[in-house]
């Protein structure tokens, strides 16, 4: 479980200073934003249904005042008839028609009809002028009980479809009936009298439909003092039952906000109380009437929370990227100075003081570490160097030792011929050897100190064997390490020919050759090539990792330089193959026979100092690498074949000092060998 | 660096899509969509069609209908009502309210237009395939009931002397089953009294001549309209002929009819109840546009018997009247 956490946080958290500074910004803005929208959208939501209550509050307060004025003008209509036309009359004598038809005509856009009855039913005037129905009896008609019994209030109805008179167009309007007891003179006797003014109801409908064209589902509506409807939006549903109201409930409420809960539906109700007529007006707002607004603020707070958090996140990218910026460079340089490309001036220093401090400190410590390196190159090449002279000095008294022992035996034998002759090769042998204290020597002179030795060989050993020399004369021109090829002719005489019996055809040959770059691979290699003289049993004991010998030219960075630069200057290989016909040795024997261990050199047993061709083995290695040396292959019985792999570095001044030095600088670079 | 940004890619492309699905909410709003139905019924600016019309008018308020009412004249053509219908369908509207003038044999015709759009029937029902999509309904009286009422109120004045009256019948359109309907009602209400059909006139183009003709061969005691514009031919021809006293019976919800009950030359009149007609129709297929599963079913709407003296109560004021003037 610890494991799995860990591998989550592992594949989940971000690896670099960016990444983490990128996350914890966009973390905390998304929080920090998700905070900050949803208390503006409560704020706002909770400022919303307050503003729409005042809203609609406000709204009932200005329609209540319109509408008490649009009654209070319906009274004065009614004042009008009463006291300046009713009371002024003899009814007995006097018609009042035209001055009912006068206001009648003035307030005609909100009034259908004007009437007045004396108290028992009989109309006395009405305007305008119309058929009164057959058998109208008006004394049933709540308008009219309702004024006799309270003689002195004016009474408004609840709407109804006029029905005093008929209209031949077939038009039935809605009205509201003010009616009024009042006083009226026939014969100077002043009796009771019903005055009517019948108000059109769509004067009151167009009001109240104008306050209710909100959508969201808020409404309000007109009731009497008992909770009758006089208007509502949806009267006509309510009428049928499709819907319900609470209206007779509502309208016993006080005026002001209230909290209900109709048909499991909570809502608010605010009331409102119309002076005079004791109508309601109440508006209905249900908890679903925010919903719209609220679902439309909500879009726009979670518009602007992703807006800003898209920002944030783009503002966070470009501070995380500014601060991590020099660290990322600095970073750069440390890899590539990983990679062992760089120099001290290339690692990146700038960016925060700390950073830059950071570099400042590492660019020091490059060029320390550097300069230690350099150090350490140059004492390794010193230590070779010495190792290098060690081997020669090991080599001349070996080869002295043998060729004085040669002459002394000539001498011994009164051979003075063959002792002059041999003295002479060995003069030459010396000048060879010497070359004015160099190492590295045309291959030239090295076939021709070969050929001085075997000759003194030769005498030495009675011509018991052969010689023969089958070089390449290109190769001649190449440079080599001096006295690589003697040492190995002294073994093959030593452990080969050198005890075989005259008649035996004992024989040793050099062979040598030159493969140019490329020509082994494109197949044209001349005769003579490695291919041709490739032999499978062959060991090249440089290539074992059994037999490879520490190379203080590898164990530092300036070892590739070395190789690199060898490279550059060989324009191939040269192979020197010393072959005898001799007794052969055992593969055990064969394959330690370049080997420089102590449990080797057990194995192998040595001649004179023992150490010929390891000696030479090493050599050619440190001066040219680990790919070059002796390869050897043997068959007990058979004879012997020691191959000498060089590079093909032609003969030139420059080639020969920088050979010499053993002090290489790579191209471009400051790497010594 | 690169792949520990990489965590930033869903949440960038998640705001994005917030974004603008907040932008499209913003600018198109939440409402829902708003549905077109389209309403086809003969002769459709008659003044029987204002109850109706008021109920339709207010059921597309409340349910956020589009509401097309197409004017039509006068219809005894089911393929001009087919065509009008198919009009309509080409024109966007995604329901069709009718009032079939044929009821028989209209089965490949409603089979054609309910694979298309559901379908309200009102006034009358008609010939169709059974219909397991529900796409097809139909919301009327129960006109059997209609013409039996009509046949009591006659009962109910004439009693005894109903035996041998001479009643004539104008008998609406009897293509529809409706108005057959009402006249079986009508007849097994008084058959037992044993009055006596002088004539029966179906309505038609010329139903004007055929009723002065009929007037003219046979003078009725009592003629009956078993439905408004038989009603309104009968008040005409009595208006036209001076011949006040002869008393009618029928149904209608015309306010012309209203002022003829209230002047008295209609004795009793069925009220039926077409303002509920309208807003359950159009309720019903409101529901069914928003809801495709939904099953539309055969609706049955009430009537109210009308006199002189029940004229202005509430309940049938409010039918007769809808519209404030």
């Amino acid at each position: 479980m610890k494991k799995i956490r860990k591998q989550a946080k592992r594949s989940f958290l971000p690896h670099t200073i960016q990444g983490t500074i990128l996350m914890a910004f966009t973390i905390i803005s998304f929080v920090l934003l998700m905070i900050l929208g949803l208390v503006l959208y409560q704020l706002f939501a909770r400022r919303m249904r307050t503003s729409s209550v005042e809203s609609t509050e406000q709204i009932v307060q200005q329609s209540v005042i319109n509408l008490e004025d649009y009654l209070a003008n319906m009274r004065r209509i009614s004042d009008a008839v009463y006291y300046n036309v009713i009371k002024n009359a003899d009814l007995s004598t006097d018609s009042i028609d035209r001055e009912m038809d006068l206001i009648y005509e003035a307030h005609l856009e909100h009034l259908v009809s004007m009437a007045l009855f004396t108290a028992d039913g009989r109309l006395i005037s009405a305007s305008p002028i119309a058929t009164t129905k057959e058998n109208l009896d008006v004394t049933t008609q709540s308008w009219f009980t309702e004024a006799l019994r309270k003689t002195d209030n004016l009474h408004f109805s609840t709407p109804h479809v006029e029905n005093l008179f008929l209209d031949p167009a077939y038009r039935y309007r809605w009205v509201i009936s003010l009616s009024r007891a009042v006083e009226i003179y026939e014969n100077g006797t002043p009796t009771m009298g019903v005055l009517l003014v019948d108000m059109n109801y769509s004067t009151i409908e167009r009001m109240m439909e104008r306050i209710n064209q909100d959508s969201s589902g808020q409404y309000i509506y007109l009731t009497d003092s008992s909770g009758s409807l006089i208007y509502h939006p949806k009267q006509m549903q309510i009428n049928y039952g499709i819907l319900t109201e609470n209206n007779i409930n509502e309208a016993h409420y006080q005026d002001g906000h209230h909290q209900e809960l109709y048909l499991g539906a909570r809502r608010q109700v605010l009331l409102n109380s119309v002076s005079y007529t004791g109508w309601k007006m109440i508006a209905v707002i249900p908890a679903s009437a925010y919903g719209v607004d609220a679902s439309s603020l909500r879009f726009v707070v979670i518009l602007l929370v992703s807006i800003s958090l898209l920002v944030m996140i783009f503002v966070n990218q470009i501070v995380s990227r500014q601060i991590s910026l020099p660290l990322n460079r600095l970073n750069r340089s440390i890899k590539r100075m990983e990679g062992g490309d760089v120099v001290p001036e290339d690692i990146y220093v700038g960016g925060s003081e700390e950073v830059e401090h950071l570099g400042r400190t590492l660019r020091s410590s490059m060029t320390r570490i550097n300069q230690l390196m350099e150090d350490i190159v140059v004492e390794q090449e010193e230590k070779r160097k010495s190792e290098m002279d060690a081997l020669q000095s090991q080599i001349n008294p070996h080869f002295l030792y043998n060729t004085l022992d040669s002459i002394v035996w000539m001498i011994e034998g009164e051979h003075n011929k063959e002792a002059v002759f041999m003295v002479t090769q060995l003069a030459s042998l010396f000048r060879i050897s010497l070359s004015r204290g160099k190492n590295i020597i045309p291959l030239a002179q090295e076939l021709k100190h070969a050929e001085n030795y075997m000759n003194i060989q030769k005498v030495r050993y009675k011509n018991n064997f052969s010689v023969v020399f089958d070089i390449d004369e290109n190769i001649r021109d190449y440079l080599s390490v001096k006295l690589i090829i003697q040492p190995i002719l002294e073994n093959a005489i030593y452990y080969g020919v050198g005890d075989m019996d005259p008649d035996d055809d004992a024989e040793i040959r050099i062979r040598g050759w030159l493969i140019p770059d490329g020509a082994a691979e494109k197949g044209t290699a001349a005769p003579g090539t490695a291919a041709e003289h490739a032999q499978p049993e062959a060991v090249m004991p440089a290539e074992s990792e059994k037999t490879r010998q520490p190379d203080p030219a590898e164990a530092n960075a300036g070892g590739r330089a070395h190789r690199q630069m060898i490279q550059a200057m060989s324009v191939g290989d040269i192979y020197i193959a010393v072959s005898d016909n001799g007794y052969g040795m055992p593969p055990e024997v064969c394959e330690n026979l370049l080997k420089d261990d102590e449990e080797s050199r057990k194995r192998v047993p040595k001649h004179g100092s023992g150490v010929g061709l390891v000696n030479v083995h090493n050599r050619i290695r440190i001066r040219f690498g680990a790919q070059y040396g002796l390869m050897a292959v043997s068959e007990p019985d058979e004879g012997t074949t020691i191959t000498i792999h060089l590079p093909a570095i032609p003969n030139t001044p420059e080639n020969q000092k920088l050979l010499e030095s053993g002090h290489y600088r790579a191209k471009g670079g400051n790497q010594h060998v | 660096m690169y792949e520990d940004r990489s965590f930033l890619w869903p949440i960038i492309g998640g705001l994005v899509v917030t974004i603008l699905f907040c932008s499209v909410m913003l600018v198109r709003g939440t409402g829902e969509k708003r549905y077109q139905v389209s309403v086809i019924v003969s002769d459709s600016s008659q003044d029987r069609w204002v109850p109706l019309k008021a109920g339709l008018t207010q059921a597309a308020k409340d349910n956020n209908i589009d509401l097309s009412y197409v004017y039509t004249d006068y219809i005894d053509d089911v393929f001009t009502q087919t065509t009008l219908i198919n009009q309509e369908i080409a024109d966007g509207a995604d329901g069709i309210i009718t009032d079939f003038c044929l009821s028989m044999g209209t089965a490949e015709i409603v089979r054609n237009i309910i694979a298309r759009v559901p379908v309200e029937f009102i006034i009358t029902n008609v010939d169709a395939d059974a219909d397991i999509s529900g796409n097809y309904a139909t919301v009327m009286t129960d006109n059997v009931e209609v013409g039996r009422a009509i046949g009591n109120e006659l009962v109910i004045d004439y009693g005894d002397r109903l035996k041998g009256l001479k009643i004539g019948i104008i008998a609406g359109n009897q293509q529809q089953y409706a108005m057959q309907d009402r006249l079986k009602g009508f007849l097994d209400a008084v058959g037992a009294k044993e009055p006596e059909i002088v004539w029966t006139v179906e309505e038609s183009r010329f139903l004007e001549q055929e009723l002065k003709r009929s007037m003219e061969r046979v003078t009725p005691a009592v003629i009956i309209g078993l439905d408004n514009t038989s009603l309104e031919a009968a008040v005409d021809y009595v208006a036209a002929s001076g011949t006040d006293k002869l008393p009618l019976y029928g149904a209608g919800c015309s306010e012309k009819l209203a002022y003829y009950i209230d002047n008295g030359t209609i004795a009793s009149m069925i009220l039926p109840n077409e303002f509920s007609m309208g807003y359950q129709s159009l309720t019903d297929l409101s529901a069914k546009l928003r809801n495709r599963m939904l099953v539309l079913e055969d609706r049955e709407q009430g009537f109210n018997v009308v006199h002189q003296d029940n004229l202005f109560r509430d309940e049938n004021q409010r039918i007769l009247f809808p519209i404030v003037q």
